[in-house]
């Protein structure tokens, strides 16, 4: 199971657009994540706060993605099963559509 | 003299009343209207019909002074010496009555790039590339759906003339799309020229480093540029592909964990087919070191299609994710240094950024329309990426075309 998610994780990694990259367990607990660099760890902590809050709605109420958008940066939440989620930074290069494509294409149901 | 006037309503009578009369008040007597028309338009083309040369192209979007809409219409109204030709037929039979057409000092291009006229015809192309095992023959059967983009400026190319082309290719794509008219005829699969008795200074662009004299060096700018995958074997004729490293396009894909649609009938049927795709295959040509890129779908077709005649290029490609290093401020740069009035803008830039383009446009008080794949022959000064063949710049995205009247 831990190298399924760290495959997931591995495909994010040859994109330079991509922040980072982390798969949760609903209840928050962190199972495989990837990281650019240290800068974008208060991202990613402000990212963590979110998933708290919206991982029980996204799989409740059967949301799609939940998508946080900033000046250059964005953030994408997506249920990869009923009981996982990725959650996926990318910088102002990241071509939008192709991450939710890759997203979606790694969903396990 | 070119002046323009756009609507921003939905209803194709209710739209074209508004441009007509903006039309009656202009300071001049036009003798030409082109129309781009957006999507909730496009099937009420007919309407768009003045008293005059009327040509209705369908685009994702236009760019005004006010903004960027995704609905109503722009229409550039002209008073210019021109000709207007319609040609049909297959791809070397539109080449040839290209070849034998008077050519402008402008020329512009205007057809779908990849046309099925209706479900008949879809399931028969559709049947006879499963029924085949030939490279060459599915190739063929392609050769009457695609217009090659690079294959289409050759025409002007070789008699030095300088043409842009819209390859019309919808993101939305489905059986009769896109659809040209012509004073409210449908075209159908054929292709208009314009040819104009006045040059334009015309700039293309492809937002990317210039290339380099030697192929692995130009490789080495673009692994900045896009997130490169692999180096892969293709094997290929004129305008398919049967295999990359010996796998399907879909077993590729897959094999890199893509997913994106299932069933091509059904999403053909029901106008579910999305014209693009973030991953794609980097063509190398032989003649200039130039690189195209091809985007792949998942469909599951023994012999993909290519939108540009693959003869000049390597039979080794690269395996590429989308992503533009530098993102938007990369973009808004470049249209910095350059001066337009009318800009083509490539709508894959669009689906990139979404609503971070309309800041692109927000101060440059011009209008410009949002299609796909604009290509172009002419002068080119620089190395340009995307210039594929002697004096022919093509690519299936980010190719943008910026003209000065």
């Amino acid at each position: 199971m831990r190298a399924e998610l760290l495959k997931i994780i591995e495909a994010f990694r040859a994109d330079d657009s991509v922040l980072f990259a982390v798969v949760y367990s609903v209840d928050g607990t962190v199972l495989a994540s990837y990281i650019k660099s240290r800068e974008w760890i208060p991202t990613l902590e402000w990212a963590e706060k979110q998933v708290e809050v919206v991982a029980r709605q996204v799989l409740e109420e059967n949301l799609n993605s939940v998508e946080f958008r900033f000046g250059r940066e964005g953030i994408l939440i997506k249920p990869i099963s009923r009981s996982m989620l990725l959650v996926v930074g990318i910088s102002d290069a990241a071509s939008l559509y192709k991450v939710r494509i890759d997203t979606e294409s790694l969903r396990y149901d | 003299m070119i002046e323009f006037a756009y609507s921003l309503k939905n209803d194709a009578r209710r739209a074209f009343d508004e441009i007509k009369s903006k039309a009656e008040n202009l300071d001049f007597k036009p003798n030409l209207a082109i129309v781009y028309l957006t999507e909730s338009l496009q099937k009420d083309a007919k309407v768009f019909k003045f008293n005059f040369n009327t040509l209705c192209i369908p685009v994702e979007g236009f760019i005004t002074p006010e903004g960027v809409w995704t609905r109503g219409c722009l229409c550039m109204f002209a008073d210019i010496e021109y000709s207007l030709n319609v040609f049909k037929g297959n791809v070397n039979e539109v080449v040839e009555q290209l070849r034998n057409a008077e050519k402008g000092k402008f020329n512009l291009l205007v057809y779908p790039l990849f046309y099925v006229e209706s479900r008949y015809a879809f399931l028969g192309k559709y049947l006879r590339l499963k029924i085949t095992s030939d490279l060459e023959k599915a190739s063929k059967i392609y050769e009457n759906l695609i217009y090659p983009m690079n294959t289409m400026l050759r025409p002007f190319r070789d008699e030095s003339k300088e043409a842009v082309s819209l390859n019309l290719f919808p993101i939305k794509f489905g059986i009769g799309k896109p659809q040209i008219y012509v004073n409210g005829e449908r075209v159908g699969r054929g292709v208009v020229h314009l040819s104009f008795d006045r040059e334009f200074v015309v700039d293309y662009t492809d937002f990317l480093p210039e290339r380099q004299k030697d192929i692995e060096q130009t490789k080495e700018i673009l692994k900045k540029e896009f997130q490169f995958v692999e180096e892969v074997k293709v094997k290929k004729s004129r305008l398919a592909i049967g295999n990359i490293g010996e796998l399907s396009i879909r077993e590729y894909l897959r094999k890199h964990r893509i997913k994106m649609r299932e069933d091509l009938e059904k999403d053909i049927e029901e106008e579910e087919f999305l014209g693009a795709t973030p991953y794609g295959l980097l063509f190398f040509s032989r003649e200039t070191g130039g690189v195209a890129g091809l985007g792949l779908m998942d469909y599951d077709l023994k012999f993909y299609p290519s939108l540009f005649d693959l003869t000049l290029f390597e039979n080794r490609a690269i395996f590429f994710g989308e992503k533009l290093s530098g993102g938007i401020s990369k973009i808004a740069s470049e249209l910095n240094k350059k001066r337009f009035d009318f800009i083509l803008f490539d709508q894959y830039i669009m689906l990139m950024f979404e609503e971070k383009i309309v800041d692109l446009f927000k101060k440059r008080k011009k209008y410009g329309i949002i299609t796909s794949c604009p290509s172009y022959t002419g002068n080119i000064e620089r190395k340009i990426m995307t210039e594929i063949e002697n004096k022919i710049a093509v690519n299936t995205f980010l190719s943008t075309v910026l003209i000065n009247f």
